[in-house]
């Protein structure tokens, strides 16, 4: 080994400390970009992978009745109709234990052995057999219920029990932890003890020829015609793109905005190398004019240390791309396993590699750049001469004002901290800029999450109704009122009344923001039970009786219609009629599992129905209501009540307002803490780098401690300085930070609120999160001094008066 | 013979915050092959620069100087420091070896800068001239790992390690005791035997007898340029 590179190595290999400081820096950037860009890249394409592992049907159309085989073989002839996987699936009530409540579930029951679309997969156990039913799998994990327990579940009025035989991947079912029922499968013989006999079917799995969308939606018309030529009424139809997993839209909102994250990680670490490298240049000063004054010249001074830089970067790869790597395959796991994916291949993401070899080699000699040539360009005089201490202490006014100032109101160590910390400003505002970065994306992100709490509990607040029960069939108010208002607590209570619908203009179908569909709601115009945020328009008011209607914002964006627009609806064997729009509304809960209300007032809905006083919900307020618990409660005796008298409950349409809160803060928590885990994240790169630009100062004022040891400084005075300066720096950061995050936090809280949520989020200011910050701030910058401190107090006055 | 180094005329002023300090005023003298000359005066007075300006470390702000026939304010900062490789040995008071290379490393660097000799010829002069400066038992160590004496010996070596005719040292033995400070001169001049032209500054006035010539500097000008014989007398 030529001794130049011999000078590489040692000085990588004998500051161990410095070479590790500059190894993380870089790594902590570089694990940012792997870790990120794999994890997206990796959700989508495992989503969509098993999405399309499992033959997903284009529509599911889900009956009023139940057909048998014959029926479903003659709707397989139909044009288009590329096959039909017959299923059922019915609600049921069940308990883990004997002593718990009644809950909701689903009970599956289709021919196993021979489903062809939206398989399920048996994962362990055994298929459901007589007297053993199997469980999904998420279901299984979130309840606690395993292979060998025994479940009750509610058969014709009585408790019966049922051993679990297996366990199953359901792949469409809403994870429970999002608020989805608990899923159970049984076989035909099995079903037909819940009323179903053998050989009927309640749902349709249906794959047309030749995909797309409007031609799944025309075939889907067509076996809706053909059924109701029969007879046969239709609840809903879904579609599903057979390429896009249900769960992407939980992912894609957040990718644009971790993308961004990963970038300012890299950039902060990017900024952590340039101070890496002049503290490096700076200790070295003495060795470049040495070096030159031998006969090296800026080629040999730049080729050293530019592979300094690049053997920073390699060992900084060597870490980043095995975490990153890692990091990204278990949060993609742990991510995908909350949809119900297995994800146990470990994949390695060629984008990320090839994006963290790039942040790792390139980025760091870009940092790098400028103070190796002016380390290069360094002329030996400048390298190697003396100018004794304090001679770059500027004569700025700037520098005079600080001077007067810390003389005013400081102690002399005070002062001499705040003097020395703007001795280098361009240095001081890179650590700075670090600090403020982290510190404006950690309060943006508590705004973000204050904001997401203020919306939901604004939309809460607007749902003045405890329960909301749907039915399956339509019912009179004089038959349902009296059993809920009999229920004790129940202060008040109305029905409304719910058809599917499709949204026409001009015969063309528009398209609606959510994944069961539309659904026209007829409430009683003036009603003090719910009441959105109208974005465009007006609200329902007493008196309204005409079709009017107050659609989402979203489907008014999605389709170009505005107030005063008359659209038409299509309400199955209701026919179409005409509506005006009057106004749009905000939807704050949506998404894949939800129902787009289109609501307008009850005797429109009724008069184009041909009934009277009867409605398919139920809308209560209690008294004895304002817990979730309380709630849910009080929803499954009124279900049960109901149960009772033979009415059908929808669990499609019911809701307690509390439970689905519960349900959208725990989609919004796997969001709000990958956020959090970066701005924490930036604070650590933050925090890395004040200890390089500390540790810099300690070199660059070896001599100045030299002369303070000399005239009596003890080790405590001397670390003390460093230790202030830390926490002045951290101090200003925040100082800066506060405002910088309160003028940008309220666009920005609103540009994640649409990319990551779609909605327009009521902004609320995070004001706790301001003397959080402070508390980590200082924190991390009174940790981050402690080394240079160290490195201060241990500074002997003879090495440092004769060091040159 | 011709002069190897000729100052002609130098000036030299530093700004100073808003002033302009003169270091160096109108300093002219010739120094021949072989002359062992020694700079002294008191501190502050611009023995240092004037010896910078020697080396090209520094340039005059007027005037001239030429060593071994060239102008060296006339060299780029990479041309002056091939120079520097090939015709010039530096030796400092603080001896500045690089400190994360060995002694032998330490000689070997402006071989492996100037590529003036094949590598593996590299090794055996240096092992030569550490053997010449009596440090051969040491070639292996960390400067850290010897004494002030000794890296000064060192750095005596490296200063020869491309066999360069002029040698210039700043203040040498200013970081010794007596009896290492008498053991460098010995060495100097053995060197001066030898045939290397050898500038040094130096307050050591005792040492400074030992050299063929003495230039005192006093307010940035020469204030006297004798022969030892002639200020001796």
């Amino acid at each position: 080994m030529s001794v130049i590179w011999h000078k590489v190595w040692s000085d990588l290999w004998h500051h161990k400390s410095r070479t590790l400081l500059a190894v993380l820096s870089i790594a902590a950037g570089v694990f940012s970009v792997g870790a990120i860009f794999g994890l997206v890249d990796q959700l989508l394409s495992g989503m969509d992978a098993a999405h399309r592992a499992v033959a997903p049907s284009h529509a599911n159309i889900i009956l009023r009745n139940y057909i048998t085989q014959d029926i479903v073989d003659d709707l397989k002839e139909l044009d288009g109709v590329a096959g039909i996987d017959p299923v059922n699936q019915i609600t049921v009530r069940y308990k883990i234990n004997p002593e718990d409540d009644w809950e909701l579930g689903t009970l599956v029951q289709r021919d196993y052995e021979n489903q062809v679309y939206d398989q399920q997969v048996l994962t362990e156990g055994a298929w459901p057999s007589e007297g053993r039913i199997a469980i999904e799998r998420l279901s299984s994990e979130y309840w606690g219920a395993d292979i060998g327990d025994s479940l009750i579940l509610q058969v014709d009025g009585e408790e019966q029990s049922f051993e679990v035989g297996g366990k199953i991947r359901h792949p469409f079912v809403q994870p429970p932890l999002f608020g989805g029922q608990a899923h159970f499968f049984t076989n035909a013989e099995g079903l037909a003890e819940f009323g179903i006999p053998e050989g009927l079917y309640g749902q349709l799995f249906v794959r047309v020829d030749d995909y797309s969308l409007e031609r799944a939606k025309e075939i889907a018309a067509d076996i809706r015609s053909e059924l109701g030529q029969r007879g046969i009424g239709v609840v809903v139809t879904l579609y599903q793109y057979p390429d896009k997993h249900w769960g992407r839209m939980f992912v894609e909102g957040i990718n644009a905005v971790m993308q961004v994250m990963a970038v300012v990680a890299l950039f902060l670490s990017v900024i952590l190398v340039l101070n890496t490298m002049t503290a490096l240049i700076t200790q070295q000063t003495d060795q470049i004019g040495i070096i030159k004054s031998i006969g090296g010249r800026s080629g040999d001074i730049m080729k050293i240390y530019f592979v300094e830089v690049l053997i920073l970067g390699l060992l900084a790869l060597a870490i980043a791309l095995p975490a990153g790597a890692a990091f990204a395959f278990l949060m993609s796991q742990w991510f995908l396993n909350l949809f119900n994916i297995d994800y146990n291949e470990f994949v390695l993401s060629r984008l990320a590699v090839w994006l963290q070899v790039g942040a790792a080699l390139v980025a760091p000699l870009i940092a790098a750049l400028q103070p190796i040539l002016r380390g290069a360009r360094m002329t030996v005089r400048a390298a190697i001469a003396t100018y004794g201490i304090g001679s770059d202490y500027g004569n700025s006014r700037f520098n005079k004002a600080i001077e007067k100032l810390a003389g005013l109101f400081l102690s002399s160590l005070f002062a001499v901290s705040l003097g020395n910390m703007f001795r280098r400003k361009g240095r001081l505002a890179l650590t700075l800029f670090v600090l403020v970065i982290a510190g404006v994306m950690f309060l943006m992100v508590m705004t973000l999450i204050s904001s997401t709490n203020l919306t939901l509990d604004n939309e809460l607040s607007r749902r003045a109704f405890s329960v909301r029960i749907g039915l399956t069939q339509s019912q009179p108010a004089d038959k349902i009122l009296p059993l809920v208002n009999a229920e004790s607590g129940v202060t008040a209570a109305e029905m409304w009344t719910s058809r599917n619908a499709t949204l026409l203009r001009e015969g063309e179908r528009l398209e609606d923001s959510a994944g069961l569909g539309a659904q026209l709601i007829g409430i009683p115009p003036g009603t003090n039970m719910f009441r959105p945020v109208i974005v465009s328009g007006r609200w329902l008011r007493a008196g309204d009786a005409e079709n009017v209607i107050v659609l989402s914002q979203e489907t008014a964006d999605k389709n170009e219609v505005g107030v005063g627009d008359t659209v038409t609806l299509d309400l199955g064997d209701l026919g179409e009629s005409n509506w005006e729009v009057i106004g749009t509304y905000r939807v704050v809960y949506g998404g894949g599992f939800a129902v787009e209300p289109i609501y307008a007032p009850i005797p429109a809905v009724e008069d184009v129905a041909g009934t009277s006083a009867e409605g398919t919900q139920v809308v209560l307020r209690a008294s004895n209501a304002a817990t979730l618990a309380d709630a849910t409660a009080l929803a499954e005796r009124l279900e049960a009540r109901l149960e009772d008298e033979d009415i059908g409950i929808d669990f499609y349409t019911s809701l307690v307002p509390l439970e689905e809160r519960d349900y959208v803060n725990n989609q919004f928590a796997s969001v709000i803490s990958t956020l959090l885990g970066l701005a924490m994240i930036a604070a650590t790169v933050g925090a890395i780098g004040l200890t390089g630009a500390l540790a810099i100062s300690v070199v660059e004022r070896t001599r100045e401690i030299g002369v303070m040891r000399a005239m009596g400084a003890r080790s405590n005075t001397l670390s003390t300085l460093y230790l202030m300066e830390g926490a002045l720096q951290g101090l200003i950061s925040w100082v800066i930070a506060v405002p910088l995050a309160f003028v940008l936090s309220q666009p920005l809280a609103r540009l994640l609120g649409q990319r990551m949520l779609e909605l327009d989020l009521d902004y609320a200011f995070n004001l706790p999160a301001v003397f959080i910050w402070l508390a980590v701030v200082m924190t991390f910058a009174i940790s981050a001094s402690i080394y240079p401190a160290r490195m201060a107090a241990r500074a002997r006055v003879r090495e440092n008066l004769s060091y040159q | 013979m011709p002069p190897i180094i000729t100052v002609n005329n130098v000036y030299k002023t530093y700004r100073a915050g808003d002033a302009d300090i003169p270091v160096l005023r109108g300093v002219s003298f010739d120094v021949l092959p072989g002359e062992f000359v020694a700079i002294v005066g008191p501190s502050g007075n611009g023995k240092t620069t004037l010896l910078n300006m020697m080396t090209g470390i520094d340039h005059p702000t007027r005037g001239a100087v030429t060593v071994n026939g060239k102008t060296l304010n006339t060299l780029s900062e990479d041309q002056l420091a091939l120079w520097r490789g090939t015709d010039l040995g530096i030796v400092f008071q603080f001896f500045q070896l690089l400190p994360a290379l060995s002694l032998l490393q330490n000689i070997i660097l402006p071989m492996d800068f100037t590529k003036t000799l094949p590598a593996k010829q590299r090794r055996e002069r240096a092992l030569h001239l550490l053997d010449q400066v009596g440090l051969a038992d040491q070639a292996h160590k960390l400067p850290s790992a010897v004494s002030g004496g000794q890296q000064q010996r060192a750095a005596i070596a490296r200063a020869l390690a491309n066999d360069p005719p002029l040698i210039v040292a700043d203040e040498p033995t200013g970081n010794l005791d007596a009896k290492t400070s008498a053991e460098v001169f010995e060495l100097f001049a053995h060197l001066v035997d030898q045939g290397k032209t050898l500038v040094m500054v130096t307050h050591n006035t005792e040492l400074s007898r030992q050299s063929s010539r003495v230039l005192e500097v006093v307010s940035g000008q020469i204030v006297r340029d004798e022969s030892v014989a002639k200020a001796l007398a």
